[in-house]
């Protein structure tokens, strides 16, 4: 074995560690034992901050950094954003109650743990044991870095045999690389070989997920519930616990099993996120808002931030607003208005963000009694959407809603109209335009019609045909358009034909316009003017 | 009440151990900068076999949860048996012990085993020896079939007497005697296993050797 001292030398080092004392005596420890280039950070900022400059041969974190992130995350995360090699070392300083959080990680797991307290002699001898097994899977991790897992495959199988005694480890990272080449057959018996000898959590957790992606769900169920009897801080398991139960359609039973899991673990964005969305496809808002809240803070200066988070946030908080000025309604729009304005300034650069947030600004509105502004949101909202050049059917469906929601049904009947002619629509997007649609009231299109229609009447009035008729045309454009409406509309188009001249055009449209009226009955007020309408109409017809 | 009393433990026992930490380190700082002074050597000497003992002390009363308290669980993980014996024996060390103690088995073994339980047993049955007389001690490893171990922890001290070797049970006798051995047992019958069906707790058993001095051996499954 190499000593301690040639393993450090020249090695880069980051210790993060909250406590001040703490961080010190680390990195005096670390010079003592041979290190020379050791950089200390204090919270998951700091260390993210050093990670992103810097390419570290060996971090050592301390699992617990106070409020923010804690080490487990900052690992995931470094692993995730490749900062940190699978050639680097992660060691984690932890307290027991942390053990099976810190080492079930499926993906990204230390490299190994030192238990506090510890002096200088115990982490000599932890260090050098980690160190020397780390580069005794020098050949493999390259491998993994390289992502070329059928070679990880091959370097296992030759390292089994040339170091038996690292069986575990190399079974472990062969368990993995099975998986990420989708060989789950093989990766399941891996596992059982294992498990036949010694009940090991990480292989427990290993037999499940590869069951679950052998579409055995009922059997990753009951391999799942095991481990978590015997192991109920290892999270990983009610992630994938979760995974099935809404592949399984139960989805009150993944929110419990999510709410279980961030009870244990409750830093991880990904999961709060999770939570989030379950939660709130359950309706169940206070627990939406609350995992969404957690999602925010964790997530702002992670590398999971996502504008996703501050939008469902923001409707999650809805079901506390009202019209009544309570302290919680009075609470939660501001926090609902504050969210969407860190959204518009972080994502200023994207408009379909910008729009999803004026969204919810209008929703807000609504829901505070502030009718208005709600609407001058909506027509914002709606200026932008005709700017987004390919809007996605989720986002017409969104802004219809937000018409109706702001009495404007017959923009939401326009624009339901353009998504009708959409090719791309899902099963779920086709069915949500339908029961769409039918929120649209009659009722309140045709007084939108009649609006159109005595605007239109003070051009005609005027003398000013053209714009009347453009105003009529609209109008008559609506199904929901009545009678008078109609009326009027023939009457301005056969207006301005016996000023001007017979247009064949003009002709037809007024033709389709009577052929909608249909006959009117001689007890109809009206009658006349029709009368009179249909008569001029053949004598224009006759002029043709 | 606002939080159970394992949380409540636990909540301490990382404050404790965050403390024990720094201690540990503001001692070893200590002896640096005082290493030039021999007149402040032995004062050193104490704070440093304190230090040690109340760290050993923290990690025995951790012990002592883990086998008493089901909320606190035992950590069982592949560790270097070569590793959990040397840092025993340094930590004896650092109380002033000078026993001798031989490492017979391969330095490459690993087995699965929680640390501090193990390194706690291995402890006491070094104590144990120490308080018997013994000078040297030696340790061998039997592996047994499906990964399960045999320790084997021979001395040249003056042996068990026949109490002893004829009680079936460990059971502490009051607080100054037979508590040692009591833990040992705990700490390793807290290790079970499933091997072929059956289910296999560890063990401790006592004995004297022919040739003088005695021998403890600790089955871990």
């Amino acid at each position: 074995m190499a000593t301690i001292e040639s393993m450090l030398a020249g090695k880069r080092i980051l210790a993060i560690d909250d406590l001040v004392e703490s961080r010190s005596s680390m990195k005096k420890m670390l010079q003592i034992l041979g290190a020379d280039e050791v950089d200390i950070a204090m919270d998951g900022d700091e260390a993210t901050e050093h990670i992103l400059h810097k390419d570290y041969d060996l971090v050592i974190s301390d699992y617990n950094l106070g409020k923010g992130r804690d080490g487990q995350q900052i690992l995931e995360e470094a692993r995730f954003t490749h900062r940190l090699k699978a050639t680097s070392t992660f060691i984690m300083l932890t307290g027991e109650n942390a053990m099976d959080m810190v080492m079930g990680a499926v993906e990204y797991e230390p490299d190994d743990y030192v238990t506090k307290p510890f002096t200088i002699d115990v982490m000599r001898k932890r260090l050098t044991r980690i160190l020397t097994t780390k580069a005794e899977l020098r050949n493999i991790n390259e491998a993994i870095d390289e992502q070329n897992f059928a070679e990880v495959l091959v370097r296992c199988d030759e390292l089994l045999i040339e170091k038996p005694r690292l069986a575990n480890r190399i079974l472990r990272i062969k368990g993995r690389a099975l998986m990420r080449l989708k060989q789950h057959k093989k990766a399941l018996a891996l596992y059982e070989l294992i498990l036949a000898e010694r009940e090991i959590s990480w292989a427990l957790l290993g037999k499940a997920v590869a069951l679950y992606y052998l579409q055995q769900l009922d059997k990753s169920k009951e391999v799942l519930k095991y481990t978590i009897k015997s192991h109920p801080k290892y999270v990983q398991c009610y992630d994938y616990l979760a995974k099935i139960q809404i592949q399984q359609k139960d989805l009150e039973a993944a929110q419990m099993t999510l709410q279980d899991a961030v009870r244990v673990s409750p830093k991880q964005v990904l999961r709060q996120m999770e939570l989030g969305r379950i939660a709130f496809t359950n309706k169940d808002f206070p627990v939406a808002e609350s995992a969404f809240r957690q999602s925010v803070k964790l997530a702002r200066h992670s590398c999971y931030k996502s504008v996703k988070n501050y939008l469902m946030f923001a409707k999650s908080v809805q079901y506390k607003i009202s019209p009544k000025n309570t302290r919680d309604t009075r609470t939660a729009s501001q926090e609902a208005f504050r969210s969407m304005d860190e959204v518009k300034t972080t994502y200023k650069d994207n408009p379909e963000y910008s729009f999803e947030a004026t969204l919810i600004e209008s929703t807000t509105f609504t829901n505070l009694g502030k009718d208005a502004d709600a609407k001058l949101k909506a027509e914002q909202a709606g200026a932008m959407l005709d700017k987004i050049k390919k809007p996605t059917a989720a986002m017409q469906l969104a802004m219809a809603h937000t018409y109706i929601a702001t009495k404007q049904h017959a923009k939401a009947q326009d624009l339901l109209g353009d998504l009708t002619s959409r090719e791309d629509l899902s099963a779920a997007e086709l069915r949500e335009l339908n029961r769409t649609r039918d929120e649209i009231s009659e009722t309140v299109v045709r007084e939108y019609t009649t609006e159109i229609n005595d605007r239109a009447i003070e051009f005609f009035e005027r003398g000013q045909l053209s714009q009347a008729i453009e105003l009529f045309d609209k109008a008559t454009a609506y199904k929901e358009a009545g009678i008078a409406v109609l009326l009027n509309a023939i009457q301005a188009k056969i207006t301005y034909m016996d000023q001007r001249s017979v247009d064949a055009k003009m002709a037809k449209e007024v033709n389709e316009l009577l052929g909608r009226l249909g006959n009117l009955p001689r007890s109809d007020e009206r009658y006349n003017r029709w009368q009179q309408l249909v008569k001029s109409q053949q004598r224009i017809m006759r002029a043709l | 009440m606002a939080f159970d009393v394992n949380t409540l433990l636990s909540a301490e026992l990382h404050s404790i151990k965050n403390q024990m930490q720094a201690l540990l380190s503001a001692q070893s700082d200590l002896a640096d900068a005082l290493a030039d002074y021999p007149e402040f050597q032995k004062p050193i000497q104490l704070v440093q076999t304190n230090g040690q003992l109340l760290s050993h002390n923290i990690i025995e009363l951790l012990s002592v949860l883990k086998i008493q308290n089901t909320a606190f669980e035992p950590n069982i993980d592949e560790n270097w048996l070569c590793d959990t014996v040397a840092l025993v024996i340094q930590a004896l060390g650092a109380m002033g012990s000078d026993v001798k103690v031989q490492m017979d088995f391969d330095p490459d073994l690993n087995a699965y085993y929680d640390e501090q339980l193990i390194s706690i047993a291995i402890h006491n049955c070094f104590v144990n020896a120490i308080h018997a007389g013994a000078t040297e001690i030696r340790v061998e490893v039997e592996e047994q079939p499906q990964g399960s171990l045999e320790l084997l922890i021979k001395d040249n001290g003056e042996g068990f007497n026949d109490a002893q070797l004829e009680q079936g049970e460990f059971n502490p006798k009051g607080a100054a005697s037979g508590l040692g051995l009591y833990l040992m047992d705990q700490a390793l019958a807290i290790h079970a296993r499933t091997i072929n069906g059956q289910l296999q707790r560890g063990w401790v058993k006592v004995a004297n050797l022919d040739q003088g001095g005695a021998c403890i051996t600790l089955f871990i499954p």
